[in-house]
């Protein structure tokens, strides 16, 4: 075989190992999730995401976790993740928001020397819960609406859902908060029972703890017909 | 040829006779080359002046008729004069003569007709058709001098009229009906139009009844006719027609005169009024149908067409009721099953195949025939299982119906195959059926052909993932970003039932617009080669965001022209929803929704 055979076949031999790459990502994360007592959470939610700084338009990488609490999330690229595990049902929210996370979320290297990594993801304390009906306040009729949570403290850290009429939204715990509601055709409603922004008050709930209110919107005023 | 000038009148075949003295003031009447009727029985004459009419308010007319005796034998004469007097009919007797072979004599009618000119006269004899011969004549005592008129047989083929009209300078048009039967009332049917409207008229007449309809009053009184048409009032000349449905009922001309000038014209050309030869189907000119199933045809209507006798054709006047006879061509294919003498049909299939259902009208030695195709094919009465799963193999499919004779075969949509048949008329069973990845999830037809025209197609439901709705949709700022915000909404891909779809292969193919950003980076996207699983509820969240606080300047970003979501599994990678925007760093717009807006729980994401 001649020095041109030997580089064609290492060539040929690179470029079967890029298409094996492609086809399979070499990394995993696999762990389990942990409530604050330490206990295993299980259907919980595991997302995974680039700390690259690239921008996404792309699905979230996510996994549940099993009766035990352990997940497995494999063909994943070599590179550096921010990890994320959330339950909302049980008071945990996406941590994915700072609103949640206040911007302390743990991360993962994945390397060639390291492709898979274990880790333990912890939740809780729960959540305060806000749980009710938004009605429309003349007739009474439920309004599908827009929730916007903001930290009184740090203003940048905030979070706009959609909710159906019975809505239920989670609370950072200890931590005041200011709540406004708002829907198509109906004034801005905010936490204090009012329209007026100035009259507005923020809301702190306890681990847990779970507030019901139902929240009236008032109508836009109609502008007046021109004669 | 108008005797006094000797104008050929365009599309007559008739000439203009005048009076004795050729007065420009004389009634002019037009004579037909068979004016001179030869008598089989009888001979009419329509529309007499008999003393004084209206139609010429000063002139008071004296009336007489000629009968000539043309054969060598004696011929037993009797004259009668029919008068219609508001409303009234009544018959006189006016004279009974005997005239010896080869002679002449006259007959005075009385000047009591009716002004309005509906006094008719009957001119009978004994005599063979052609030994006598009669002859209509008024004088006048100013203005007008002396009318004639031409004598019509009793027994002519012809049983209707058409004739130009005109009420322009103050000229009167009215339409002479007389009916000369003596076996009860007869109807006369009468148009009047210009080509562009048309006035349809209706007249029961009471044996020797003459009746007057003056075009002047139709027009100037604006009368409606049954329909509610009425001609508009600055129509002065056109065309009428008038017929009866049998010859020997009656006979019509057209007055058209000027009183000023003195002058009349009377046009009694007859034509022939004969059921047209076709039949017209409408609005169910044909019919598809299953076995054992039931199709219309109708309705049939039929035409009466005013012409040269005997054709059966000529220009159509107007529908006519008539009696007709439905049958099929093929009572192996289709049979008659109701409404086989009325103007819609019911036909029942009886096998698959083609025929006609035709249908005969007969009047007065005229046919008129119509045929509307059949086509009765199979029929399909259910498919089971349906819907049926994409990918699902080894499936059996029962196929329920009729007309499926001995050896059917069933017509699956693309992507379907079998391995074996097994069939009955009613019942069609295939094994071994297995829906491929490439078959279209949602609705499909299914048809059976059994030797002839397919069956209708019948709806078989291929489920699977089909579409995307948004469960939940909230904007954020990312986890490590002090302002750059995050939208992220969470769809759940749903089966074409509704249901969910489990856990789905999707992926994306998008494109993107270029950044405004520095730096410029574009996002990478969830291809279908990255295997991407939803969870097993069908659910996956998609992301969209800068991702970091490091573009600049705040508010930069890129489009995003379209980014379909797919379901990778179908060989076709089938769209399940598609999405189109905007991500910048302080805001993001997806199908028209700007953050913090959010899209509707429940919203059904637009292929």
């Amino acid at each position: 075989m001649g020095a041109r055979s030997v580089r064609l076949a290492m060539w040929l031999n690179v470029l079967l190992l890029a298409t094996c790459a492609a086809a399979q990502r070499p990394g995993s994360i696999s762990g389990t999730v942990l409530d604050e007592r330490g206990s295993p959470v299980a259907v919980a939610q595991v997302r995974v995401d680039t700390l690259d700084g690239r921008p996404k338009a792309s699905a979230v990488l996510m996994v549940e976790t099993d009766k035990n609490g352990h997940f497995i999330m494999n063909n994943l690229d070599l590179t550096d993740y921010k990890v994320f595990a959330m339950k909302e049902a049980a008071g945990y929210p996406n941590t994915a928001a700072s609103f949640y996370s206040n911007n302390a979320f743990p991360t993962v290297t994945l390397t060639a020397g390291a492709p898979e990594v274990e880790v333990t993801l912890r939740v809780g304390p729960p959540a305060g819960i806000m749980s009710g009906i938004v009605k429309d306040a003349v007739t009474g009729a439920p309004v599908s609406a827009s929730v916007l949570l903001r930290r009184t403290s740090d203003p940048d850290k905030w979070i706009s859902m959609s909710q159906k009429a019975e809505y239920r939204v989670l609370l950072p715990p200890s931590v005041d908060v200011c709540v406004e509601v708002s829907a198509p055709g109906y004034k801005t409603w905010f936490y204090g029972g009012t329209s007026d922004t100035l009259k507005r008050s923020p809301i702190q709930l306890e681990s847990s703890k779970e507030m019901k209110l139902d929240i009236q919107l008032e109508p836009e005023d109609k502008p007046e017909k021109q004669p | 040829m108008d005797a006094e000038t000797g104008w050929r009148l365009p599309g007559s075949d008739s000439f203009w006779g005048g009076w004795s003295n050729f007065s420009r003031s004389a009634i002019i009447a037009r004579v037909c080359l068979f004016a001179w009727a030869k008598t089989k029985t009888a001979t009419i004459f329509t529309g007499i002046p008999a003393g004084a009419a209206d139609l010429f308010p000063r002139t008071m007319f004296q009336s007489e008729v000629a009968v000539s005796n043309f054969s060598t034998k004696p011929a037993q004469v009797s004259v009668t004069l029919a008068r219609t007097i508001a409303g009234k009919t009544s018959t006189e007797l006016v004279q009974k003569l005997v005239l010896a072979g080869q002679s002449s004599g006259t007959v005075k009618i009385p000047a009591h007709g009716d002004p309005a000119m509906t006094n008719s006269l009957v001119v009978r004899s004994n005599l063979s058709p052609g030994d006598v011969v009669s002859q209509f004549i008024a004088w006048g005592d100013i203005g007008v001098r002396t009318v004639e008129m031409q004598a019509k047989d009793n027994d002519s083929v012809q049983n209707g009229g058409g004739h130009p009209w005109t009420i322009a300078r103050g000229t009167n048009s009215t339409l002479l009906l007389f009916n000369h039967s003596t076996d009860g009332p007869k109807k006369f049917e009468v148009l009047v139009g210009n080509g562009k409207q048309l006035w349809e008229g209706s007249y029961q007449l009471a044996p020797m009844e003459t009746k007057a309809v003056k075009i002047n009053e139709i027009v100037e009184k604006q009368i409606p006719d049954a329909k509610g048409t009425v001609l508009s009032k600055d129509l002065l000349t056109g065309q009428v027609a008038w017929w009866t449905h049998r010859a020997a009922w009656g006979k019509g001309r057209l007055m058209v005169s000027q009183p000023e000038t003195g002058m009349a014209r009377s046009f009694s050309c007859g034509n022939c009024s004969e059921l047209c030869y076709y039949i017209d189907l409408s609005p169910d000119s044909s019919a598809s149908f299953g076995v054992f199933g039931f199709g219309t045809l109708g309705d049939a209507s039929t035409q009466q067409c005013l012409g040269e006798c005997g054709t059966c054709s000529g220009t159509p006047q107007g529908p006519v009721s008539e009696f007709f006879t439905w049958r099929s061509s093929n009572t192996s294919i289709a049979t008659p099953s109701s409404g086989q003498h009325s103007s819609m049909a019911t036909f029942q299939g009886v096998s698959p195949g083609l025929a006609n259902g035709n249908v005969v009208a007969q009047d007065s030695g005229c046919t008129a025939r119509g045929t509307g195709p059949i086509t009765v094919t199979p029929m399909i009465t259910s498919i089971a299982p349906n819907p049926i799963m994409i990918g699902s193999t080894n499936q059996t499919l029962t196929i329920e119906g009729s007309g499926f004779g001995t050896s059917p075969t069933a017509i699956l949509p693309a992507g379907f195959t079998s391995s074996g048949q097994g069939s009955t008329p009613n019942q069609i069973v295939l094994t071994g059926v297995s829906v491929a990845y490439s078959a279209t999830v949602g609705n499909n037809n299914v048809t059976v052909t059994a030797n002839g025209p397919p069956s209708p197609a019948a709806t078989l439901v291929v489920d699977g993932p089909y579409h995307m709705i948004v469960e939940s949709d909230s904007t954020f700022t990312c986890s490590g970003c002090a302002t750059t915000v995050q939208r992220n909404v969470t769809y759940q891909v749903q089966n074409f039932s509704g249901a969910n779809a489990g856990t789905t292969w999707v992926g994306e193919s998008g494109s993107d617009g270029a950044s405004s950003c520095t730096p410029n980076t574009l996002p990478t996207e969830t291809a279908c080669s990255q295997n991407f699983q939803t969870l097993a509820t069908g659910v996956f969240t998609d992301e969209w965001t800068l991702n970091s606080d490091a573009y600049k300047p705040a508010g930069c970003g890129f489009t995003v022209n379209y980014d379909h979501w797919q379901w990778c599994q179908h060989s076709a990678a089938q769209t399940l929803g598609t999405l189109m925007g905007y991500i910048h760093t302080d805001k993001i717009e997806i199908n028209g929704v700007v953050s913090p807006n959010h899209m509707p729980t429940g919203t059904v994401v637009p292929f």
